[in-house]
């Protein structure tokens, strides 16, 4: 069994893309991730390509295949993944599955997504969830774990507006990034109202993008000069047991504690953290279940300017899905690539002094009130 | 607005085919899961239990119960419902259990954590074919119109 080593990353900005399709998006990343690693796409063993709405959006299916074969990768076994929020994370585990176990000695995964058109509407889960049915949209859902965790703890409406300044903040550093100039808690809170608490600038506004990454082998690594390790890839899906906790996502938790035990790493030891902000209260909970701070301190975290750039465990320093704009099967991979650039100091403006251990960190849909996905991700350097 | 005789069911309309289901003489009742083996109940229903994976028989449980959570959505309706509208998850009276639910229009303002409410069936949006249909919400408790 091999080591697993982050070897490339590549990325589209993070914006709408009219005049490209999912596959010119896909190619971009691609090459832009071989390039990094020093590989040509002929070195790559097995590929995984990660997009959740092409399907329902284009009809499209097998779209790695041709994602792949833009790049000039044919023969090899290329798998499509789609999990929603972490199809790419998804992917992500199960290329470095193929690595570890030596069927590849390198992996290209590529995460791609095409959203920003007139069919998208809003997203849900579809008309046989009889939920949907009552009125369960994605942002409801969330504006429940705020209201929760405001009644629980007293976290404030100006707290979770923090999240989204900060990485607004963050965002002016990222040139991929798609909204980038800075916000204040006035101009957050005081934005159209989505699901109260919920405004629109504490919302995941959609996006058109694609990140890659390379992984592989220890061997590999050392003839590439690949620094950065992957410690641990952790996915489960949620336990669906009735009572759920609104304020403590047990899956998160659950899932949180797997992965440090799986790495050897705690909280302690990170430098930094990519999380899943759909929305800012998402952050927040996320603070907690990832033992950054506290149950119920995570209102005070971000007050206290711990997780900005420069703090004591900076969060979505990429701007966050926020700034960033969240193209759905991107995400994923783009989080790990962050991460990646971070360790191997190729942040520029927003790098994080002395990085060596970092997280990504993404979870996505819902069921019976918990999350149907989580992916964690530690690496080091 | 009407508010729908559950014993009697004196609409055309049918109802919306979700886990809150009406049993006529019974009333409206929601139906979920008891698995025989280890006990556990279950909201929505499931086939196996997801703790010990075991077969779980269907059981009915009383709708009233306390809010939980809460939350007007102001964006786009789905399904025809009223921009806005209030959803939450309900705490069961009777075993804890969280069920989410609508909130009846005339109510939503009424809504905070903790508040007792009550089941009833009104006409109110579209079902998943896009035609009208009746759809379980939850009302105040002290709201005599509903009980």
């Amino acid at each position: 069994m091999s080591d697993i080593y982050v070897a490339g990353f590549g990325i589209t900005p993070f914006a709408r893309h009219s005049d490209k399709g999912l596959n010119d998006l896909a190619l971009a990343a691609g090459e832009a991730a071989l390039a990094d690693a020093g590989i040509s796409g002929k070195d790559v063993g097995i590929g995984y390509f990660a997009n959740a709405l092409a399907g329902r959006l284009f009809g499209d299916s097998t779209l790695g295949q041709a994602a792949f074969a833009a790049l000039g990768i044919n023969k090899i076994p290329v798998l499509n993944v789609e999990k929603t929020c972490t199809s790419g994370s998804s992917a992500f585990y199960l290329a470095c599955q193929s690595v570890r176990c030596g069927e590849a000695d390198v992996a290209l995964v590529i995460g791609a997504e095409k959203m920003c058109v007139p069919q998208m509407g809003l997203l849900n889960s579809g008309d046989t969830d009889t939920d949907a049915l009552l009125g369960l949209v994605p942002p409801a859902s969330f504006a429940m774990r705020a209201q929760r965790h405001m009644h629980e703890y007293g976290t404030t409406l100006a707290q979770m507006a923090q999240v989204a300044v900060k990485n607004r903040d963050h965002a002016g550093l990222n040139p991929i990034a798609q909204y980038r100039t800075p916000t204040t808690v006035d101009e957050v809170l005081s934005s159209p109202m989505i699901a109260d608490p919920l405004t629109r600038l504490q919302s995941i506004p959609i996006a058109d993008g694609a990140a890659a990454v390379v992984i592989c082998n220890t061997q590999v690594a050392k003839r590439l000069g690949a620094k950065v390790r992957v410690r641990a890839a952790v996915l489960c899906s949620g336990d669906y047991l009735n009572p759920q906790s609104f304020a403590r996502w047990q899956t998160d938790y659950r899932g949180a504690v797997a992965a440090y035990e799986k790495a050897g790493i705690g909280p302690d030891e990170l430098d930094l953290v990519e999380c899943h902000d759909a929305f800012t209260i998402s952050e927040l909970m996320h603070y907690e279940a990832l033992g950054l701070c506290d149950a119920g301190e995570s209102g005070a975290l971000v007050g206290s300017g711990a997780t900005a750039l420069g703090g004591r465990i900076p969060v979505n320093v990429s701007g966050g899905l926020l700034s960033k704009g969240h193209p759905i099967a991107a995400t994923g991979v783009a989080q790990i690539g962050e991460i990646k650039q971070q360790l191997c100091e190729q942040a520029d403006a927003r790098q994080v002094d002395n990085a060596r251990v970092g997280l990504a960190h993404c979870m996505g849909g819902d069921l019976a009130a918990d999350t149907k996905s989580y992916s964690l991700v530690i690496m080091t350097s | 607005m009407t508010v729908i005789n559950e014993q009697t069911h004196d609409s055309d309309l049918p109802l919306l085919n979700t886990p809150i289901i009406s049993l006529g003489g019974e009333g409206i009742r929601i139906r979920g899961g008891h698995c025989e083996s280890c006990g556990q109940l279950h909201y929505p229903y499931c086939t196996h239990c997801m703790r010990c994976g075991q077969q779980v028989s269907p059981v009915y449980f009383d709708p009233a119960g306390k809010v939980y959570s809460f939350t007007t959505v102001q964006t786009k309706a789905p399904y025809g419902l009223p921009e806005p509208y209030t959803v939450g998850y309900i705490e069961l009276n009777e075993n804890g259990l969280r069920v989410f639910g609508l909130f009846a229009p005339e109510v939503s303002g009424d809504i905070e954590i903790g508040t007792e409410v009550v089941i009833s069936l009104q006409a109110l949006g579209l079902d998943g074919q896009q035609q009208p249909c009746l759809r379980p919400v939850f009302t105040v408790a002290n709201d005599k119109e509903s009980t």
